[in-house]
């Protein structure tokens, strides 16, 4: 052991910030299932603040079958048929980590809450926020959670596991702020077309390269190297910079044309590599709904701080700070690095003061990635049933079934589209398809296949030849998993969920948009948005 | 009368169970299906409902392909851990796992079977002594120990092997030593009743995949070595002449620095002492080349070029593992077919897709492995290139069907024949005459080399 922090290995991802946002959180579980009890598992141990499991049955012997969090014997005590099965979830659970606070509540009738607010907010504190895990829940208490958490700008995450199909739908609204979505492939935040005084000053002082000796001009980091070919290129062009793709391969022949020896000095063949970055600058674009109306959000604060340092500035916007790795002298790259920086911090600081008002972490993490920053947000669940989607959410629905997956009958939409007939079924029956303990199941798939098909009208998609060869063989299926619980497809989605909990909870990364489902026939999953 | 008409339950203690309100994996198993594993794209056997006892859970039920298969898990990680309870929750009590690894404080944000108290204990016996007190129905036998110091009778044994291994070296030897145990008849067809599944899972921060592998019959890990490049380093001239990253100052401090103040002990990574040693020079250095960002932590992740892990990721890629396993032996449903990837840092991206086996792989396939060399060339370059070539060999030692080219032991042997490492290989081999290769890393696992000259 040479380290003491049992965090270490997450820290390596979402740092100290994200992790004040776990322990700033309760995450409040509805449904006791698997995949609820997994998706907080996940969450339990990275250290969210607390949590609540709220949930209205028993402990049965078929939940400790297949949900590892709900055992037959709890404080030495025998558990099936006695014991709420929110409280043995959250003792085991609770156990996992001491940093976490555990509570449950045991409800008499989860469909007969009508009211949420009250149930939901009860084992919180003022400070924390609160996200909500609704878990295998039926269509009647779904919908209604739904509506509530959409009304309180609640964010929810919804997983379910049903036979050998998952599901995890985030139901985000308001807008929420992707303060730091860290995009794979973001090009460096270098600023060397319009650049800044201090760096002007630094390519200044290092003079003309042609009178380097040859080490030292062998080691020159590369955006010097563009600031000085495109002062050079401006002087020579009426101070215009290279527009067409002539211009722009002329503009790196300069560069190799600076070099002494092109396959020997690193630094022009890393400057040629990024000669973008001499003459494009990434632009910013305020969202119109945030600066110009009189929203009040931390996200709408912030856009409209970096209105006015925009214009304070000339157009520059505040400074990322960090650079690259790249081929120099350590003199020069620590010289370089320091100037970054500290038009960084000078940034950073007016933007603090321009938004006092607003936590620190959210100032810093918006400066730093300027130009990634975004918001969400979904459809409520609600919305997605009772209105069709758009013309637009059609149309990508369409083309999702041109590209089928390579056995067709396994696209995930399709299967998604029969866990929606499973719900409405269990509005019309009380009961889930296939849940009667004989040779007569079968007889609900037909059943299930008319239900089917009115989902598959709801979303434009009753025509599509796909829908229609295989409706019958998907209906058939569901039919024959009677809703079952798999611990295996429970864990998957239960590790999905939390995944994207941690996302919404962090402000990091990008959270899907905004229904996963998972194939747990051959393994295959599909992003959706409806 | 009215008594003994009465259906005696199993365990009379369950009376009080609440009634079922869903199905469960039995009732996936007790009923037919248009999608049994027979009609998926990597078939395996033919589906047959079992006949479904009510009252009874996949905990307690007595005779089916999953209480009476024998899994082996390999590596009792963060993998490991979720693999075990996957298994566990999915009725398979005849369970054994191995690990060297003792528990560390930084495994419990995901080991979930591990506490505070259990640092420093074995992983292997902790985690199997959690599952069994946990699920009665569980039989987890712990093996503390290094995978290769088994024989291959042991790995012989099992039904299915699940792997959640963290490196390619133990994948590459676990492979090769799993796919050298089918049996190749006359034809060249391979045996099925040989043929043990290895289920793989990798993680890497947001990102993992899980992927089936039956040896001979699909790809193997071998066929996919190139997709995992050896490490890269930092150039030396970096590190001892132009320092510019934290990082560069950290290697400087464990490459150089280390192995000239202490010629004769290992650095050893787990140790504080050793490690706050690095860290110290390394922030000597950093500040001699006013280089900012030498931290303990960030010496720790260069050092043991520490991979970010969490438990949602785990959980995803050892569910879908043990799902696949499930699959496998009761054929209730299709075969992954073959590779399973998930990515989680932007929205959600999830695929399956089929990795092609590799023609002339070293390890799955018969094929002659063909190289060019000059007439020049000797013995030792050729090694050279078994080495750091594509198949990536450790210690190669080679004959052909009447001499002895090179042996890397016993100590005898290797210095009789290492007289012959500086002869050109053309002057020890006659024109086409094949070369079989032997390595640690290919098992029992012979390859056929084919020398063209130039």
């Amino acid at each position: 052991m040479a380290t003491n922090d049992k965090y270490d290995r997450q820290l390596r991802l979402w740092g100290a910030k994200g992790q004040r946002a776990l322990g700033d959180t309760c995450v409040v579980l509805i449904g006791g299932t698997a995949a609820g009890t997994e998706t907080l598992k996940n969450l339990v141990l990275p250290g969210i603040g607390s949590f609540c499991v709220i949930d209205d049955v028993l402990v049965s012997k078929e939940d400790v079958a297949s949900n590892f969090f709900v055992t037959s014997t709890c404080q030495e005590e025998p558990t099936i048929g006695k014991k709420a099965r929110a409280q043995v979830a959250c003792e085991n659970l609770q156990e996992l980590n001491p940093d976490v606070l555990g509570a449950f509540q045991n409800v008499p009738k989860l469909q007969d809450i009508k009211d949420w607010k009250e149930i939901l907010y009860k084992e919180t504190n003022s400070r924390q926020k609160l996200l909500v895990i609704a878990s295998d829940l039926d269509p009647l208490v779904l919908e209604t959670l739904s509506a509530q958490c959409s009304s309180l700008q609640l964010p929810l995450v919804m997983v379910q596991s049903y036979g050998l199909m998952g599901c995890v739908k985030l139901q985000l609204s308001g807008k929420v702020p992707l303060l730091d979505p860290k995009p794979a492939n973001a090009p460096p935040d270098l600023r060397l077309k319009k650049s800044f005084p201090a760096l002007d000053e630094f390519v200044q002082s290092i003079g003309d390269l042609s009178k380097l000796e040859s080490h030292e001009h062998g080691h020159v980091p590369y955006p010097i190297v563009l600031r000085k070919a495109i002062e050079a290129w401006r002087a020579s062009h009426g101070g215009q910079d290279p527009k067409t793709f002539p211009e722009k391969n002329e503009f790196k022949d300069s560069i190799k044309n600076m070099s002494r020896d092109i396959h020997k000095e690193v630094n022009f063949e890393e400057a040629i590599q990024h000669a973008y970055l001499a003459y494009t600058e990434r632009e910013v674009f305020l969202p119109e709904d945030l600066v110009g109306g009189d929203d009040s959000s931390m996200l709408a604060k912030l856009f409209q701080a970096l209105d006015t340092f925009r214009e304070k500035h000339d157009g520059r916007l505040p400074l990322n700070g960090a650079i690259p790795d790249m081929t120099a002298s350590t003199n020069h790259y620590v010289k370089l690095q320091s100037i970054y920086k500290t038009q960084a911090e000078q940034d950073l600081q007016e933007m603090k003061d321009l938004c006092q008002d607003l936590p620190e972490d959210a100032i810093q993490s918006f400066c730093a990635n300027v130009f990634s920053v975004t918001q969400m947000s979904t459809r409520s669940l609600v919305e997605e049933l009772t209105s069709q989607p758009d013309e637009e959410t059609m149309d990508d629905l369409k083309m999702s079934l041109m590209d089928p997956y390579e056995v067709e009958a396994h696209t995930p939409l399709l299967w998604y589209l029969g866990l929606r007939a499973c719900h409405a079924f269990f509005k019309k029956q009380g009961r889930y398809p296939g849940m009667k303990d004989d040779e007569s199941w079968e007889a609900d798939a037909p059943l299930l296949e008319e239900e089917y098909k009115a989902v598959a009208l709801h979303y434009g998609l009753a025509d599509e030849g796909l829908v229609k060869s295989n409706q019958g063989d998907i209906c058939h299926e569901l039919t024959r998993y009677a809703n079952a619980e798999l611990h295996n497809v429970a864990s998957v989605v239960g590790g999905v969920a939390s995944q994207e909990a941690v996302k919404i909870i962090t402000g990091q990364y990008i959270p899907l948009n905004n229904t996963y489902l998972f194939n747990g026939i051959v393994g295959v999953g599909g992003l959706y948005k409806f | 009368m009215m008594e003994t008409e009465k259906t005696p339950s199993i365990e009379p203690m369950d009376t009080d169970s609440p009634a079922p309100t869903r199905g469960s994996l039995l009732t996936l198993m007790s009923r037919p299906s248009r999608f049994g594993n027979d009609s998926g794209a990597l078939p395996i056997g033919e589906f047959e409902p079992i006949a479904k006892s009510s009252g009874v859970t996949t905990a307690d039920l007595p005779d089916s392909a999953l209480s009476q298969s024998k899994i082996l898990v390999v590596g009792a990680g963060g993998l490991g851990c979720e693999i075990l309870k996957d298994l566990a929750m999915s009725g398979m009590p005849n369970v054994h796992v191995i690990d060297l690894d003792s528990i560390d404080v930084t495994n419990l944000n995901r080991q979930f079977l591990f506490r505070q108290k259990d640092v420093g204990s074995s992983k292997a016996k902790v985690a199997a002594e959690f599952i069994n007190k946990r699920c009665p129905w569980m039989n987890v036998v712990a093996h503390h120990g290094k995978i290769q110091d088994k024989d291959p009778s042991f790995y012989k044994s099992f039904n299915v092997i699940v792997s959640g291994l963290d490196n390619v070296e133990a994948r590459r030897w676990l492979n090769a030593t799993v796919c050298g145990l089918v049996d190749i008849d006359e034809d060249g067809d391979p045996d099925p009743s040989t043929i043990i599944p290895i289920i793989d899972g990798g993680t890497e921060g947001f990102s993992g995949q899980a992927r089936v592998i039956l040896p001979r019959i699909t790809s193997c890990f071998e066929c996919s070595l190139e997709a995992f490049p050896p490490q890269r380093s930092f150039p030396l001239c970096t590190i001892a002449e132009t320092p510019r990253r934290p990082e560069h100052c950290i290697a400087y401090a464990f490459i150089l620095e280390w192995p000239k103040q202490f010629p004769e002990k290992k650095l050893d990574k787990d140790s504080p002492d050793d490690m706050k040693w690095v860290y110290e020079k390394a922030l000597e250095r950093a500040k001699k080349y006013n280089i900012e960002g030498v931290t303990y932590m960030h010496t720790m992740g260069v050092v043991k070029t520490i991979i970010p892990a969490v438990a949602s990721t785990n959980a995803i890629v050892s569910a879908a593992c043990v799902g696949e396993a499930v699959k496998i032996l009761t054929f209730c449903s299709q075969t992954l077919n073959t590779y399973m990837m998930y990515m989680g840092s932007e929205g959600v991206y999830s695929h399956t897709f089929v990795y092609e086996k590799k023609h002339d792989c070293a390890v799955c396939s018969t094929e002659t492995h063909k190289i060019e060399m000059s007439k020049e060339a000797t013995l030792n370059e050729l090694i050279q290139i078994l080495r750091e070539g594509d198949l990536r060999l450790g210690a190669p030692s080679m004959t052909t069907s009447n001499k002895t080219l090179y042996m890397q032991k016993p100590p005898a042997l290797e210095k009789a024949t290492r007289k012959n490492l500086d002869k050109p290989v053309s002057s020890l081999i006659d024109t086409d005459e094949e070369i079989v290769v032997t390595d640690p890393i290919l098992q029992s696992i012979n390859l056929s080399l084919a020398i063209s000259f130039q």
